[in-house]
Protein backbone atom coordinates (compact mmCIF):
# COMPACT_ATOMS: atom_id res chain seq x y z
CA UNK A 1 0.00 0.00 0.00
CA UNK A 2 1.20 3.52 -1.08
CA UNK A 3 1.28 6.15 0.98
CA UNK A 4 2.34 9.73 1.39
CA UNK A 5 5.90 8.70 2.73
CA UNK A 6 6.05 6.98 -0.56
CA UNK A 7 5.50 9.99 -2.32
CA UNK A 8 9.11 11.81 -3.68
CA UNK A 9 8.98 15.77 -4.27
CA UNK A 10 11.70 15.51 -6.97
CA UNK A 11 12.77 18.65 -7.86
CA UNK A 12 11.43 17.62 -11.55
CA UNK A 13 7.77 17.10 -9.53
CA UNK A 14 8.41 20.28 -7.87
CA UNK A 15 8.31 22.31 -10.96
CA UNK A 16 4.93 20.81 -11.68
CA UNK A 17 3.52 21.49 -8.39
CA UNK A 18 5.17 25.46 -8.49
CA UNK A 19 3.69 25.84 -12.18
CA UNK A 20 0.29 24.86 -10.88
CA UNK A 21 0.32 26.80 -7.93
CA UNK A 22 1.52 30.31 -10.05
CA UNK A 23 -1.70 29.07 -12.48
CA UNK A 24 -4.20 28.91 -9.85
CA UNK A 25 -2.81 32.44 -8.70
CA UNK A 26 -3.04 33.77 -11.80
CA UNK A 27 -6.84 32.58 -11.45
CA UNK A 28 -7.12 34.66 -8.30
CA UNK A 29 -5.88 37.79 -9.80
CA UNK A 30 -8.28 37.43 -12.62
CA UNK A 31 -11.39 36.92 -11.02
CA UNK A 32 -10.89 38.66 -7.46
CA UNK A 33 -8.36 41.56 -9.02
CA UNK A 34 -8.49 42.14 -12.08
CA UNK A 35 -7.27 41.06 -16.04
CA UNK A 36 -4.62 43.77 -15.83
CA UNK A 37 -2.95 42.92 -12.54
CA UNK A 38 -2.96 39.75 -13.25
CA UNK A 39 -1.26 40.19 -16.84
CA UNK A 40 1.21 42.77 -15.50
CA UNK A 41 1.70 41.43 -11.95
CA UNK A 42 2.51 37.90 -13.52
CA UNK A 43 4.48 38.71 -16.56
CA UNK A 44 6.41 41.35 -14.56
CA UNK A 45 7.39 38.82 -12.02
CA UNK A 46 8.39 36.31 -14.64
CA UNK A 47 10.45 38.65 -15.98
CA UNK A 48 12.06 39.50 -12.56
CA UNK A 49 12.35 35.88 -11.56
CA UNK A 50 14.07 35.00 -14.90
CA UNK A 51 16.78 37.98 -14.50
CA UNK A 52 17.02 37.20 -10.70
CA UNK A 53 17.68 33.69 -11.12
CA UNK A 54 20.68 32.21 -11.58
CA UNK A 55 19.24 29.08 -12.99
CA UNK A 56 16.71 30.10 -15.46
CA UNK A 57 16.85 27.11 -17.34
CA UNK A 58 14.84 25.94 -13.98
CA UNK A 59 11.09 26.57 -14.47
CA UNK A 60 10.56 27.16 -10.36
CA UNK A 61 13.48 29.19 -10.13
CA UNK A 62 12.21 31.52 -12.33
CA UNK A 63 8.12 30.82 -11.00
CA UNK A 64 9.08 30.52 -7.51
CA UNK A 65 9.75 34.54 -7.01
CA UNK A 66 6.31 35.61 -8.52
CA UNK A 67 4.40 33.38 -6.53
CA UNK A 68 5.78 34.03 -3.26
CA UNK A 69 5.67 37.86 -4.09
CA UNK A 70 1.78 36.74 -4.89
CA UNK A 71 1.02 35.03 -1.77
CA UNK A 72 2.38 37.60 0.28
CA UNK A 73 0.61 40.34 -1.27
CA UNK A 74 -2.93 38.80 -1.09
CA UNK A 75 -2.42 37.80 2.83
CA UNK A 76 -1.11 41.32 3.08
CA UNK A 77 -4.24 42.25 1.93
CA UNK A 78 -6.34 40.05 3.99
CA UNK A 79 -4.94 40.97 6.94
CA UNK A 80 -5.31 45.11 6.25
CA UNK A 81 -8.49 44.55 5.43
CA UNK A 82 -9.69 43.73 8.72
CA UNK A 83 -8.07 46.87 10.49
CA UNK A 84 -9.23 49.89 9.19
CA UNK A 85 -6.58 51.75 10.76
CA UNK A 86 -3.92 50.27 8.48
CA UNK A 87 -5.91 50.56 5.52
CA UNK A 88 -4.22 53.33 4.17
CA UNK A 89 -1.30 53.31 4.91
CA UNK A 90 0.69 52.00 1.78
CA UNK A 91 4.54 51.94 3.34
CA UNK A 92 3.30 49.51 5.41
CA UNK A 93 1.32 47.60 2.86
CA UNK A 94 4.78 47.22 1.16
CA UNK A 95 6.57 46.30 3.93
CA UNK A 96 4.30 43.59 5.36
CA UNK A 97 4.60 41.99 1.67
CA UNK A 98 8.36 41.59 1.99
CA UNK A 99 8.15 40.59 5.28
CA UNK A 100 5.75 37.91 4.35
CA UNK A 101 7.78 37.12 1.18
CA UNK A 102 10.70 35.75 3.56
CA UNK A 103 8.43 34.08 5.81
CA UNK A 104 6.63 31.91 3.06
CA UNK A 105 9.65 31.51 1.13
CA UNK A 106 11.67 29.85 4.13
CA UNK A 107 9.74 26.78 3.87
CA UNK A 108 10.80 26.46 0.28
CA UNK A 109 14.51 27.23 0.70
CA UNK A 110 14.77 24.56 3.83
CA UNK A 111 12.79 22.08 1.41
CA UNK A 112 15.39 23.21 -1.42
CA UNK A 113 18.50 22.06 0.52
CA UNK A 114 16.92 18.75 1.12
CA UNK A 115 15.46 17.85 -2.31
CA UNK A 116 17.60 19.69 -4.44
CA UNK A 117 14.71 21.81 -5.92
CA UNK A 118 15.46 24.36 -8.07
CA UNK A 119 15.20 28.48 -6.39
CA UNK A 120 16.40 31.51 -7.45
CA UNK A 121 19.05 31.47 -5.25
CA UNK A 122 19.46 35.19 -5.75
CA UNK A 123 23.51 35.11 -5.29
CA UNK A 124 23.34 33.84 -1.71
CA UNK A 125 26.27 31.38 -1.24
CA UNK A 126 28.15 31.92 -4.76
CA UNK A 127 29.01 35.72 -3.08
CA UNK A 128 30.41 34.13 0.00
CA UNK A 129 27.69 34.97 2.60
CA UNK A 130 28.05 33.40 5.62
CA UNK A 131 25.09 31.95 7.59
CA UNK A 132 24.60 35.38 9.99
CA UNK A 133 23.93 36.18 12.92
CA UNK A 134 21.38 33.29 13.88
CA UNK A 135 21.94 29.64 13.71
CA UNK A 136 20.68 28.35 10.92
CA UNK A 137 19.14 25.08 12.52
CA UNK A 138 17.23 27.31 13.72
CA UNK A 139 15.22 28.18 10.70
CA UNK A 140 15.19 24.80 9.02
CA UNK A 141 18.41 24.68 7.80
CA UNK A 142 18.21 28.31 5.77
CA UNK A 143 21.04 30.75 6.69
CA UNK A 144 19.21 34.32 7.73
CA UNK A 145 21.04 36.22 5.13
CA UNK A 146 18.61 34.21 2.54
CA UNK A 147 15.83 34.92 4.45
CA UNK A 148 16.18 38.49 4.29
CA UNK A 149 17.16 38.94 0.58
CA UNK A 150 13.90 37.48 0.05
CA UNK A 151 12.71 40.25 2.03
CA UNK A 152 14.33 42.75 0.55
CA UNK A 153 12.69 41.19 -2.86
CA UNK A 154 9.60 41.28 -2.20
CA UNK A 155 9.23 44.79 -0.68
CA UNK A 156 11.02 45.96 -3.56
CA UNK A 157 8.65 44.27 -6.13
CA UNK A 158 5.65 44.98 -4.85
CA UNK A 159 7.10 48.70 -3.55
CA UNK A 160 7.57 49.29 -7.42
CA UNK A 161 4.53 47.76 -7.97
CA UNK A 162 2.79 50.17 -5.66
CA UNK A 163 4.47 53.01 -6.68
CA UNK A 164 3.66 52.57 -10.54
CA UNK A 165 -0.06 51.66 -9.24
CA UNK A 166 -0.31 54.96 -7.76
CA UNK A 167 1.30 57.30 -9.75
CA UNK A 168 -1.60 58.64 -11.77
CA UNK A 169 -0.32 57.51 -15.17
CA UNK A 170 -2.04 56.04 -17.90
CA UNK A 171 -2.53 52.40 -17.57
CA UNK A 172 -0.02 51.57 -21.24
CA UNK A 173 2.70 54.15 -19.26
CA UNK A 174 2.33 52.15 -16.28
CA UNK A 175 2.82 48.65 -17.67
CA UNK A 176 6.16 50.00 -19.85
CA UNK A 177 7.22 51.24 -16.97
CA UNK A 178 7.00 48.57 -14.97
CA UNK A 179 8.21 45.68 -17.54
CA UNK A 180 11.69 48.46 -18.36
CA UNK A 181 11.93 48.61 -14.33
CA UNK A 182 12.38 45.00 -13.88
CA UNK A 183 16.25 44.52 -14.42
CA UNK A 184 16.79 47.88 -12.26
CA UNK A 185 14.57 46.11 -9.46
CA UNK A 186 16.77 43.20 -9.86
CA UNK A 187 19.93 45.16 -9.67
CA UNK A 188 18.97 47.06 -6.45
CA UNK A 189 17.98 43.75 -4.89
CA UNK A 190 20.98 42.66 -6.04
CA UNK A 191 22.67 45.63 -4.50
CA UNK A 192 21.15 45.25 -1.13
CA UNK A 193 21.93 42.51 -1.17
CA UNK A 194 25.93 42.78 -1.26
CA UNK A 195 25.47 45.12 1.32
CA UNK A 196 24.80 42.01 4.31
CA UNK B 1 -18.75 26.25 -4.74
CA UNK B 2 -15.54 27.14 -7.22
CA UNK B 3 -16.08 30.95 -6.85
CA UNK B 4 -15.72 30.10 -3.13
CA UNK B 5 -12.21 27.74 -3.52
CA UNK B 6 -11.27 30.70 -5.38
CA UNK B 7 -11.86 33.44 -3.01
CA UNK B 8 -9.62 31.33 -0.95
CA UNK B 9 -6.51 30.40 -3.05
CA UNK B 10 -4.02 32.31 -1.04
CA UNK B 11 -4.70 30.66 1.78
CA UNK B 12 -5.17 27.18 0.19
CA UNK B 13 -1.35 28.21 -1.46
CA UNK B 14 0.19 29.16 1.75
CA UNK B 15 -1.17 25.81 2.97
CA UNK B 16 0.59 24.19 -0.18
CA UNK B 17 3.87 25.61 0.82
CA UNK B 18 3.58 24.47 4.52
CA UNK B 19 2.77 20.87 3.19
CA UNK B 20 5.43 20.63 0.76
CA UNK B 21 7.76 21.74 3.56
CA UNK B 22 6.52 19.09 6.37
CA UNK B 23 6.43 16.57 3.91
CA UNK B 24 10.01 17.13 2.80
CA UNK B 25 11.07 17.54 6.97
CA UNK B 26 9.30 14.39 7.80
CA UNK B 27 9.75 11.74 5.17
CA UNK B 28 12.20 12.66 3.01
CA UNK B 29 14.86 14.44 5.71
CA UNK B 30 12.95 12.67 8.55
CA UNK B 31 14.55 15.44 10.29
CA UNK B 32 12.08 17.10 12.46
CA UNK B 33 14.54 20.18 12.93
CA UNK B 34 13.53 21.27 9.79
CA UNK B 35 9.92 21.21 10.69
CA UNK B 36 10.85 24.95 12.69
CA UNK B 37 10.94 26.32 8.86
CA UNK B 38 7.38 26.20 8.48
CA UNK B 39 6.31 27.84 12.12
CA UNK B 40 6.14 31.17 11.02
CA UNK B 41 4.28 30.89 7.71
CA UNK B 42 1.98 28.71 9.82
CA UNK B 43 1.59 31.59 12.02
CA UNK B 44 0.59 33.55 9.06
CA UNK B 45 -1.84 31.32 8.11
CA UNK B 46 -3.25 31.41 10.96
CA UNK B 47 -3.60 34.98 11.06
CA UNK B 48 -5.03 35.26 7.58
CA UNK B 49 -7.71 32.95 8.24
CA UNK B 50 -8.93 34.63 11.39
CA UNK B 51 -8.69 38.20 9.37
CA UNK B 52 -11.12 35.83 6.93
CA UNK B 53 -13.43 34.71 9.49
CA UNK B 54 -13.87 38.43 10.52
CA UNK B 55 -14.26 39.82 7.22
CA UNK B 56 -17.21 36.82 6.32
CA UNK B 57 -18.64 38.07 10.17
CA UNK B 58 -18.79 41.59 9.52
Amino acid sequence: MSGLGDLHLSPDLFGLVVAAMVFLAAVHAYTKLSPYFCTCWFGAGLVFGWLWSDRPEEASAILVPVLVFYIAAAVTKGLVETRERLAGNHVLHVVMTGVFSGVIALPLESGARVMGWAMPAPALGLKGLMDGPVDPDLLGGVPILVLVVWVIAGTVFYGAYKLLDHSGLPAAWRTVLLFVGMPFLVQLVDGLADQL
Amino acid sequence: MLERFIARLPAVLLLVVILLAVHVAVFEAEDDARLLSVAPAAVLLLAYLGSGRRRRGR
